[in-house]
């Protein structure tokens, strides 16, 4: 508990914020401030962006226990983001952005 | 002369206590880990099972442009008056009573609209994302 928060994941700086919140099974989604997306840590092309995420939500069959973690490195777009949301609207499955913590 | 046998200390280790102490960690970690809640914001999508609340009253709009300005019904602020203005707004009223429109121009940063909807968690202020297309 007192390890995990200095636990660094990605390799780089998410929003800072202090917000937190309690997500079910995810499907991490990772875009970085070059337009580089990952699905589940493999690249991905930004036109099969909704592909890959249908599937992986159909392989894990529980919409309503399946959230989209979307990490945005810091200086993204927010319109980047919007379209991943716009996927987790159709598939009818929650959407968190990963920020960290402001230190 | 009859001096007593000094009995020996074993050199053997006992495994069990190990077990035990193994046993115990685990069960530590597994009942403290689902306290930890990660760093995120939620969304709130629509066409989830979100209750809708009808409001004929104008709301009060924050525009987050691509250079990182912030205006609060047009009018162009900082973060700080913003916090000053969000404080306002939800002052002595119901948690969750009081609502903002994000507007998002094209190119805003995510730290940007982030920092706002920080704000908005801060005073329990709801708040509607209106990306620009």
């Amino acid at each position: 508990m007192l390890t995990s928060n200095f636990v660094r994941i990605q390799p780089f700086e998410l929003p800072a914020s202090d917000s937190k919140t309690v997500a079910p099974v995810s499907i991490v989604v990772s875009i970085t401030k070059d337009g580089v997306y990952d699905v589940d840590n493999a690249p991905c092309r930004r036109e099969d962006l909704a592909g890959r995420i249908t599937a992986a939500v159909r392989k894990l069959n529980d919409p309503e226990h399946t959230a989209i973690t979307i990490v945005a490195e810091t200086g993204t777009d927010f319109e980047k983001v919007t379209e991943v949301l716009g996927i987790a609207a159709a598939l009818k499955v929650q959407a968190i952005l990963a920020t960290q913590p402001k230190s | 002369m009859g001096f007593k046998k000094r009995s020996k200390v074993s050199a053997e280790f006992n495994m069990s206590s190990l077990t035990d102490i193994i046993f115990l960690l685990l069960i530590f970690f597994m009942l403290t880990s689902t306290l930890v809640a990660p760093n995120a914001i939620n969304f709130n999508l629509p066409g989830s099972s979100q209750k809708r609340v009808e409001s004929t009253r104008s709301l009060d709009e924050i525009r987050i442009n691509s250079t990182g300005r912030y205006y609060y019904n047009n009018r162009n602020i900082t973060l700080i008056e913003m916090e000053q203005q969000l404080q306002r707004l939800s002052a002595g009223k119901e948690p969750k009573s009081e609502s903002v429109i994000i507007s998002i121009d094209k190119g805003a940063k995510v730290e940007d609209v982030v920092a706002v909807m920080d704000l908005t968690l801060k005073f329990e202020i709801n708040r509607v994302l209106a990306p620009e297309k």
